[in-house]
C-alpha cells in the first residue's frame, strides 16, 4: 500500500503543508487579508518569546485538565460500551441516557457548577463529558462488528462469556475505540478551555478570553496555536494507538450487527422514563437542595417557559434547524470527499491531516473574527462554522473507515488488477460503511449544540441567540426553555439519524 | 434475529427503569447535601471571618483596588481572610452569590442586580466601584457620538450584554431601540474593518490598546448619553449580611482603603496585579496602567469626595438610576431600602 517513498511522505510532507499554511498565514497577517484581527506569525512568535513563563504555566494546566478529565469521560465511555457489548440488550437504553446527556449544552450548566462543591473542576468536567458520548457510541458499534464466523467459531469451542468478551469482542472493538480516542483528543482540550471559563485562576482559556477583551492578538493567537500544538501531539499519539491496534486486531470492515430490539412497549416505556428520571432528578435536586431560581429553575417553570414564548421559540428552533442540518449536511460532504481524495492521493493525507486537525481544535471564538472578517457577521458565519465544526468527525472515520478491508481482499483485487477508484469504490467505500455510520450519527447528536453555540457567540437570531440574551438578564426559566427545544431536536436528529441507517441497512442487505 | 421473551427477561427488564430512578435520586441527593454545605460556615476559630470573594472577570487590574487592600493588610486588620475567585462569564456572578457559592461578589450593574433579585435572590447591594459605568460607545473619528439621536440606524457591535444595555439606552431616551445589532463579540476589529459603525465597549477597556498605539477612536458613556448605573456593585445576600454584619462592614471599609491607594498611585497597583494576583493573564502593563487611569476617573466622583470611595447614593438610586431601569421595561423594582444598604461605606474624616 505504501509507496517506497514512505520516509518522505511521512516527514516532509506534513512539514510541507505546514510551512504552506504559514506562509499563507504570514502574507495574510501582513496584508490584513483576512482582517485586523489576524496577526503575522511573526507577532505571535514575538508573544510566544515574551510570554513564554505564562503560556507554559497555562499549556501545563490546560493539558493536564483535557488529559485527567479526556481519560475519565473516555474510560466511563469504554465501560459504558462494555455493558452494551455483555448486555446487548442495555445498549438502547444506555446510548439513549448519553444522547441526552450529550445533548445537554454545556454552557448551560456552567453556572450551576460554579455554586457547588464542583467549582474547581469544571475544566475536567467539561473535558470528561465533551468525549464521553462519542467514546460510547463508536466502541458500542466496535463491539458489534465482530464478524458472524467469529462468533461461531468461539460458540462451537463453547468459549466462556469472558472468553468471548476479551478474545473476540473486545479486539474487534479496539479500531473503533481508538477512532474514539483520536475524536477525543480535540474534543477534551476544547472542553477543558471552555470549562476554564468559568472561573478558573490560569489555563489556556483563560489567556485567551483576557486577550481577546484587551486585544493582544499576538498572544491570542500564541494561546491558539499551542493549543493546536498540544492536540496534534496528543492526536498524533492516538493515530499511532488506532494505527497499531488496526494492524494488530484487523478493521474487519463488518457493519455493526443490529442492536437487539425491543418490544414496542419497553422501548416506549425507557423512551419516556429516562427523559421522565432526568427531570425527576432535577425537580429532586432544587427542592432538596433549595437552589434557587437564579441558579436553576424548576422543570414546571421551565414548562411555563415554553409556553409563554412559544412562539419565539418555535421561530429561533427553525432558524437553528436550517444551521443545525445544513451544517451537517454540508459538513458531512466536505468530510467525505476529503477523506476520499486523501486516501486516493495518498500524499495529500500527510500534507492535510495537520491542516485538517486545526479547524476542530481551535476554539471557534478565535476563528469568529476570522469567518466574520471573510463572510460578514450573522447567519452565514453562524453556518460556516456549523460546517467546519461538522466536518472533523466525518473525516477522521472516513479516513480510518476507507483503510479497513475484508479479509483477502485486497489481493482479490489486485489479482484483478483493478485501479485506485475502482479499489476504492467496489472496496474502500462499502468497508468504510461502519465507521461513516457512527460518524453520521454523532454529528447528527451534535449539530445542535454546534449551532447554538455558534448562534450564542455570533448569532442574529436562532435558539443560541435566545438563550444567550435570556441568560444575560438571569432569566433562568426562559433560557432553559430555549436550551430544552434544543435537546429535543438534537434526540431528534439522533433518533433520525439511527433510523435512516436502519431503513439504509435494511434495503442494501448489509 | 430470535428475541427471547421469557417471563425472566420481562421481570429484568422492568426492574431497570427502576434501579436508574433510584441512582440518579441518589445522585441528585449528593449534589444537594455539596450545595447545601457550601452556605454554612461562617466565622471560624480564630477570629477572623473566612469571605470568598466573586469577582466578575479575570484578575486583571480593574479589580487592583480589592488586591491592595488585601496586600497591605487591610482585610486581615479588618477581621476578614479573603478569597479571591476569578469570573469569566459574568452573567454567572449573581448565581454564584445567591446560590452560596460566595460570600460577596461583584455584580457588573444595576439592571443585573435587579433582574437577579426579581428571581428572588435575596441579594443587596452595599457598595460600588463605578460611580458612573465603563459601558458605553467607541467609534472611528469620522463618526463622533454626542447624543443618542446619532446612534439610531447603526450598525452597532454588541457582546452577549450588550444588547440589553443598548435597548435601555435607548428607551431611557424615549426612543425605540432603532440599530442594527450585530454580535461580534469581544473582538472591535469589525469597526476599522467597516463591518460595523459603533462598537459596544468598556470605555476603561477596548479602547485603550488602540489609543497606546496611535490609533484615533472616539468613546462616550452610557452615562453621557443619558443613562446612569453603578458598576462594580459589591453585593452580598441578605443572610449573610445579617449574620455577619461586621465583617461585611469590614470588606467594605477595607476595600475603599484599597481602592484610595489604588486611585492615588495606579502604576503601583498594576505591578501588584500584575505581579502578585493576575500573574497568569499575560497583561500588558502600559495598557493596564492606562485603563486603571481611566477607571480611576469613572470610581471618583462629587459624591464620593465627600462620602468616601464605593458609596452609594440613595437618592441617585431611587432616582434617575430607578428611572433608566422602569424605562427599559422592568415593571417591578426592588425597594431601594431592601436591595441596597448604604450605610456600611465610610466617609471619609472631616479635614
Amino acid at each position: 500500500m505504501r509507496s517506497p517513498s514512505g520516509a518522505l511522505s511521512r516527514i516532509v510532507l506534513p512539514i510541507a503543508g505546514v510551512v504552506v499554511l504559514i506562509a499563507f498565514w504570514q502574507l495574510a497577517g501582513t496584508t490584513q487579508l483576512l482582517g485586523r484581527s489576524v496577526p503575522p506569525p511573526t507577532e505571535v512568535l514575538a508573544a510566544l518569546a515574551e510570554r513564554g513563563d505564562v503560556l507554559w504555566r497555562a499549556t501545563l494546566a490546560t493539558s493536564q485538565r483535557a488529559l485527567v478529565g479526556g481519560l475519565i469521560g473516555y474510560a466511563i465511555g469504554l465501560v459504558l460500551a462494555s455493558i452494551t457489548a455483555w448486555f446487548p440488550r442495555s445498549t438502547t437504553p444506555l446510548v439513549r441516557t448519553t444522547v441526552l446527556i450529550n445533548a445537554i449544552p454545556i454552557v448551560a450548566i456552567g453556572p450551576v457548577l460554579m455554586t457547588g462543591a464542583a467549582r474547581p473542576f469544571i475544566p475536567e468536567i467539561f473535558a470528561a463529558l465533551s468525549v464521553l458520548f462519542s467514546t460510547t457510541l463508536a466502541t458500542s458499534d466496535g463491539f458489534r462488528t465482530v464478524s458472524r464466523a467469529g462468533r461461531d467459531v468461539f460458540r462451537v469451542f463453547g468459549a466462556t462469556r469472558l472468553q468471548r468478551f476479551v478474545r473476540l469482542e473486545a479486539p474487534s472493538a479496539l479500531p473503533m475505540a481508538a477512532d474514539a480516542l483520536r475524536l477525543a483528543v480535540p474534543a477534551a482540550i476544547l472542553g477543558a478551555i471552555l470549562g476554564e471559563w468559568f472561573g478558573a485562576e490560569r489555563g489556556l482559556g483563560v489567556v485567551m478570553v483576557s486577550s481577546m477583551r484587551n486585544v493582544q492578538y499576538g498572544q491570542l493567537w500564541a494561546a491558539a496555536l499551542i493549543t493546536v500544538l498540544v492536540s496534534v501531539v496528543f492526536y498524533a499519539l492516538a493515530t499511532l494507538l488506532e494505527k497499531s491496534a488496526t494492524r494488530r486486531f484487523g478493521r474487519t470492515g463488518e457493519t455493526p450487527s443490529a442492536v437487539p430490539a425491543l418490544s414496542r412497549g419497553l422501548a416506549t416505556v425507557i423512551g419516556i422514563a429516562i427523559p421522565l428520571a432526568l427531570v425527576v432528578a432535577w425537580q429532586l435536586w432544587v427542592l432538596l437542595g433549595r437552589v434557587p431560581l437564579i441558579v436553576a429553575p424548576q422543570p414546571l417553570q421551565v414548562v411555563a417557559a415554553l409556553g409563554d414564548g412559544a412562539l419565539d421559540l418555535l421561530a429561533a428552533a427553525g432558524l437553528t434547524t436550517l444551521s443545525a442540518l445544513g451544517g451537517l449536511l454540508c459538513g458531512a460532504l466536505v468530510g467525505l470527499a476529503l477523506a476520499v481524495v486523501v486516501t486516493l492521493v495518498p500524499w495529500l493525507a500527510s500534507m492535510l491531516s495537520p491542516l485538517a486537525l486545526v479547524i476542530p481544535t481551535v476554539p471557534i471564538v478565535v476563528f469568529i473574527p476570522v469567518i466574520g472578517g471573510m463572510l460578514g457577521y450573522g447567519m452565514q458565519t453562524v453556518f460556516a462554522s456549523c460546517v467546519l465544526m461538522a466536518f472533523f468527525p466525518l473525516y477522521v472515520l472516513a479516513l480510518s473507515g476507507l483503510r479497513a478491508r475484508p479479509l483477502g481482499s485486497d489481493d482479490l483485487f489486485s489479482v484483478y488488477g483493478a485501479g485506485r477508484v475502482k479499489r476504492l469504490v467496489r472496496l474502500a467505500l462499502p468497508a468504510s460503511v461502519p465507521s461513516l455510520l457512527v460518524a453520521i450519527r454523532l454529528a447528527a447528536a451534535n449539530c445542535f449544540l454546534i449551532a447554538l453555540s455558534a448562534e450564542w457567540l455570533m448569532g442574529e437570531g436562532g435558539l443560541g441567540r435566545v438563550f444567550s440574551e435570556r441568560r444575560v438578564m438571569l432569566d433562568t426559566a426562559g433560557s432553559w426553555a430555549a436550551v430544552a427545544v434544543a435537546i429535543v431536536l438534537s434526540v431528534l436528529a439522533y433518533a433520525g439519524a439511527a433510523l435512516l441507517e436502519k431503513k439504509l441497512l435494511a434495503r442494501w442487505g448489509a | 434475529m430470535i428475541r427471547p421473551s421469557s417471563a425472566r427477561g420481562a421481570a429484568r427488564r422492568t426492574v431497570r427503569p427502576a434501579v436508574a430512578l433510584a441512582t440518579l435520586a441518589a445522585a441528585a441527593l449528593a449534589l444537594s447535601a455539596c450545595s447545601a454545605s457550601s452556605d454554612a460556615g461562617t466565622g471560624d476559630g480564630d477570629g477572623s471571618t473566612p469571605i470568598s470573594f466573586q469577582l466578575d472577570w479575570v484578575k486583571d487590574s480593574q479589580f487592583s483596588g480589592y488586591f491592595t487592600a488585601d496586600d497591605k493588610g487591610y482585610y486581615a486588620d479588618a477581621g476578614v481572610d479573603v478569597t479571591f475567585l476569578d469570573g469569566g462569564d459574568v452573567a454567572s456572578t449573581a448565581a454564584v452569590i445567591a446560590g452560596g457559592g460566595a460570600q460577596i461578589g461583584v455584580v457588573s450593574n444595576m439592571s443585573r442586580l435587579v433582574d437577579a433579585i426579581n428571581t428572588g435572590a435575596d441579594l443587596v447591594a452595599v457598595g460600588a466601584v463605578y460611580q458612573e459605568s465603563p459601558a458605553g460607545i467607541m467609534t472611528l473619528p469620522d463618526r463622533p457620538i454626542s447624543s443618542i439621536d446619532d446612534l439610531v440606524g447603526l450598525r452597532i457591535g454588541t457582546d452577549e450584554s450588550g444588547t440589553a444595555d443598548l435597548n435601555t439606552l435607548f428607551r431611557v431616551n424615549g426612543l425605540e431601540p432603532d440599530y442594527e445589532d450585530v454580535r461580534v463579540g469581544y473582538d472591535a476589529a469589525p469597526l476599522f474593518d467597516g463591518q460595523i459603525d459603533a462598537y459596544y465597549a468598556y470605555v476603561t477597556n477596548q479602547p485603550i490598546p488602540y489609543l497606546l498605539q496611535g490609533i484615533d477612536v472616539n468613546t462616550i458613556t452610557f452615562a453621557d448619553l443619558g443613562f446612569e448605573s453603578y458598576a462594580g456593585l459589591i453585593v452580598t445576600t441578605r443572610e449573610f449580611l445579617d449574620a455577619n454584619p461586621d465583617a461585611v462592614a469590614g470588606f467594605v471599609s477595607a476595600s475603599q482603603k484599597g481602592w484610595d491607594d489604588a486611585v492615588a498611585d495606579p502604576e503601583a497597583a498594576v505591578a501588584l496585579t500584575l505581579g502578585s494576583y493576575g500573574t497568569d493573564l499575560g497583561l500588558d502593563e502600559e495598557s493596564e496602567v492606562a485603563s486603571l487611569t481611566a477607571i480611576a476617573g469613572l470610581v471618583q466622583s462629587d459624591y464620593t469626595a465627600e462620602h468616601g470611595l464605593l458609596a452609594l447614593d440613595p437618592e441617585a438610586i431611587s432616582g434617575p438610576m430607578y428611572d433608566a431601569l422602569t424605562a427599559s421595561g422592568v415593571t417591578e423594582l426592588p425597594d431601594p431600602a431592601t436591595a441596597f444598604d448604604t450605610t456600611l461605606v465610610p466617609a471619609p474624616a472631616a479635614e
